[in-house]
This record gives structure tokens, C-alpha cells and sequence, in this order.
């Protein structure tokens, strides 16, 4: 109802700019890495594999940036902040 | 002295190399620096005409390399300064006559005459983008805020920091009035996007394209923004520090307004 009326008020205007940001990034992403979209998966969940051996995780948080700063490309990982799978081990080895 | 020798180069064509090395060579002329401008683009020069001096060319940058003619005797004296000059591309050559290495001697040798050397780069990343960047010691990527002309900007930075070029970008046409409307990457945008640092920005201007029929630089015309804008990049290029206008700042309130009621 507020949604209409502020798109009534300004035009049902969708900032194309931000359109092309989102754009860029994704294909940014793919331009700096050299990997195509299947590579890019087969990365994401050779990742996620290689983090599940030691952390507790949540698959669909994970995310990958190549992120350019004075000159050089950094991959940048972001994931949320995980317990350690042996210390999950270990308190579970204490309550038996 | 010894020159500072820059390359424009871009990417992707039709963004503004050209204009840029002519309007940046004739700004740094007006600021009584002693400037070559030099097109790399062989087969495909332009430099001459946006300079309005495509009737004075004798020889050109192949037969300085080749040994045809003098270094000196290809170069020509621009008509509105006697600080700019111009050493033409040939036309009728291709790019792969030239070596990175034969440029590179050749700039060389007019180093100790010149206080910058521009070398204006051809579009495109194959033979003529090397033979550019081999003499420069530092890089203007030239971009639009456009997604083609970001996303070729992107592999230029790419492959110039894998050679080890200083670099900076230059943001061309840019409307102020789309900006504000969300319907263009604003300059902030843009530099978050590439992640490297700007040496100024161009709003878009008929000017531009009004001096180019004449042959003559937008630089000359002092009612010009986009002249004001490039005598700007030279003082910065000669190390003054002039800020560069923050259009984030100024973005509308309307549209500020409606942003913030639509994310509620």
C-alpha cells in the first residue's frame, strides 16, 4: 500500500544504475578469476568441501569476490563466522 | 629535462583516448609545459584531424622507426601553441610493423626535448596496446560510465598492473543530470568498480564535439566545462592538488527521498 503510493509519488523508476553495478560486479567476478560459470561452481563447492573439513558451515552463505586495490586482484572469501568442527566433536565426546 | 611519458589507453574504442590525449597535450601546453603527443593508432590515425594539423604531416611514426626521416622531422608544431606537438601514426601501415621495442627507442629519443610525452593508444589489447605501453612510464585508462566501457577498463587495469604501470582512470562523458537521476554509474560507482584511483572526470559536452568539426581543442574555449575539466588534469598530472567535484554530494533530493522511501 506505502509501496504504491511512493512509486505513484516518484515514478516506478527502478535506478538502472544499480542495475548495472550488480551487472558489472557479476561479470567482473568471472573477467578477473578467468573462470567460466561452470568452473566458478565447480570452485565454489571444491571451497566449501575443503572448509566442511574443519568447520561447521552453512553451503549457501558462502561468498567469492575478486576484489581489485592499489593495482592488485585479492579472491576474497566471505563466509559467517563458524565453530570448529573438533571442538563440536569434542563436546559432544563430553556429554557421552 | 626528461619527459614523463603517459599512455591513454582504454579498452574498448570510442570512449574519448583520442580527444584526451589532444585536449590533455594542449592543457599541459597552456600550462607551459613542452608536450609531443604521439599517435600509436597505425592505420587508423586521427590524432591530426582532432588536432586540425592533417594537412602539415610530411612523415609519420613509421618512418621515424624505419629511418625514412629524422626523429625530429616527423614531428609537427601545433598551429595554436608552440609548446604542442604531434608525431602522426602512418596510414597506410599496420600495427604490426612496429615492435614494443622499436617505440621504445624511439620515444627515447625524444625524451631529452620534452617536458611529457602523451602516446595515445589504439582500441583493442593485441600489438598496438603493447607497442603503446612499452615507452610509458605511467597509464591513463580512459572509461565511460557505461557497463562496456567499465568492463573493458577492467581488463586494461588487468593487464597494465601485470606490467607494472602505474595507472589511473579518467571517468568521460559523464551527465550530471542522469547521475542524479540513478540512471548513470556515478564516478564513486565507477571507482568502486575498478578499484583504482581517479585523475579527474569529463562531463559529457557538446563542446567537444562542436571544436573536434573545426579542428580545434575544447581546451581553447574557456567557456567549456570539458576544457575547464582537462586544464584541471594537467595541474594534477604537473602535481597541484585540485580537488575533483563529488557529484554523490549533490544527488537530488527527490531522488534521495524516493530511494530511501522504497528501501523502507
Amino acid at each position: 500500500m506505502f509501496k504504491n503510493f511512493v512509486n505513484k509519488l516518484f515514478g516506478d523508476h527502478a535506478f538502472t544504475n544499480q542495475l548495472a553495478k550488480n551487472r558489472l560486479q557479476m561479470v567482473l567476478i568471472q573477467d578477473r578469476s578467468g573462470l567460466s560459470s561452470q568452473e566458478m561452481d565447480k570452485f565454489r563447492n571444491d571451497l566449501m568441501k575443503v572448509i566442511a573439513i574443519y568447520f561447521e558451515t552453512n553451503q549457501a552463505n558462502l561468498d567469492i569476490q575478486w576484489e581489485r586495490k592499489d593495482g592488485s586482484t585479492a579472491l576474497i572469501i566471505n563466509t559467517p563466522v563458524m565453530v570448529r568442527r573438533k571442538q563440536i566433536q569434542a563436546v559432544a565426546a563430553n556429554q557421552k | 629535462m626528461t619527459a614523463k611519458v603517459f599512455v591513454i589507453t582504454s579498452g574498448k574504442g570510442g570512449v574519448g583516448k583520442t580527444t584526451t590525449a589532444a585536449n590533455l597535450g594542449a592543457a599541459l601546453a597552456v600550462r607551459n609545459k613542452k608536450v609531443l603527443v604521439i599517435d600509436a593508432d597505425i592505420g587508423l590515425r586521427n590524432l591530426d584531424v582532432i588536432m586540425g594539423l592533417e594537412n602539415r604531416i610530411v612523415f609519420n611514426l613509421v618512418d621515424a622507426i624505419k629511418g625514412v626521416c629524422k626523429p625530429q622531422q616527423a614531428v609537427i608544431k601545433s598551429k595554436k601553441s608552440n609548446n604542442l606537438f604531434l608525431l602522426p601514426a602512418s596510414q597506410t601501415d599496420d600495427k604490426n610493423v612496429v615492435t614494443p621495442e622499436e617505440m621504445k627507442e624511439l620515444v627515447n629519443k625524444y625524451k631529452a626535448e620534452y617536458n611529457f610525452i602523451l602516446i595515445d593508444c589504439p582500441a583493442g589489447i593485441e600489438q598496438g596496446f603493447r607497442n603503446a605501453c612499452a615507452a610509458a612510464d605511467e597509464a591513463i585508462v580512459v572509461t565511460t560510465p557505461e557497463v562496456s566501457a567499465v568492463r573493458d577498463a577492467d581488463r586494461v587495469i588487468g593487464l597494465l598492473a601485470a606490467s607494472s604501470l602505474e595507472t589511473r582512470m579518467m571517468i568521460n562523458r559523464v551527465d550530471r543530470d542522469m547521475v542524479r537521476r540513478g540512471d548513470m554509474l556515478s564516478p564513486q560507482d565507477v571507482i568502486e568498480i575498478l578499484g583504482i584511483e581517479q585523475i579527474g572526470m569529463i562531463f559529457r559536452d557538446n563542446d567537444v564535439v562542436i571544436s573536434a568539426n573545426a579542428g580545434d581543442l575544447v581546451v581553447y574555449n574557456t567557456k567549456s566545462k570539458a576544457g575547464k575539466a582537462f586544464l584541471q588534469i594537467a595541474d594534477r598530472i604537473c602535481g597541484m592538488d585540485v580537488p575533483i567535484e563529488d557529484l554523490d554530494i549533490g544527488t537530488s533530493l527527490w531522488a534521495k527521498l524516493g530511494k530511501k522511501l522504497r528501501a523502507a
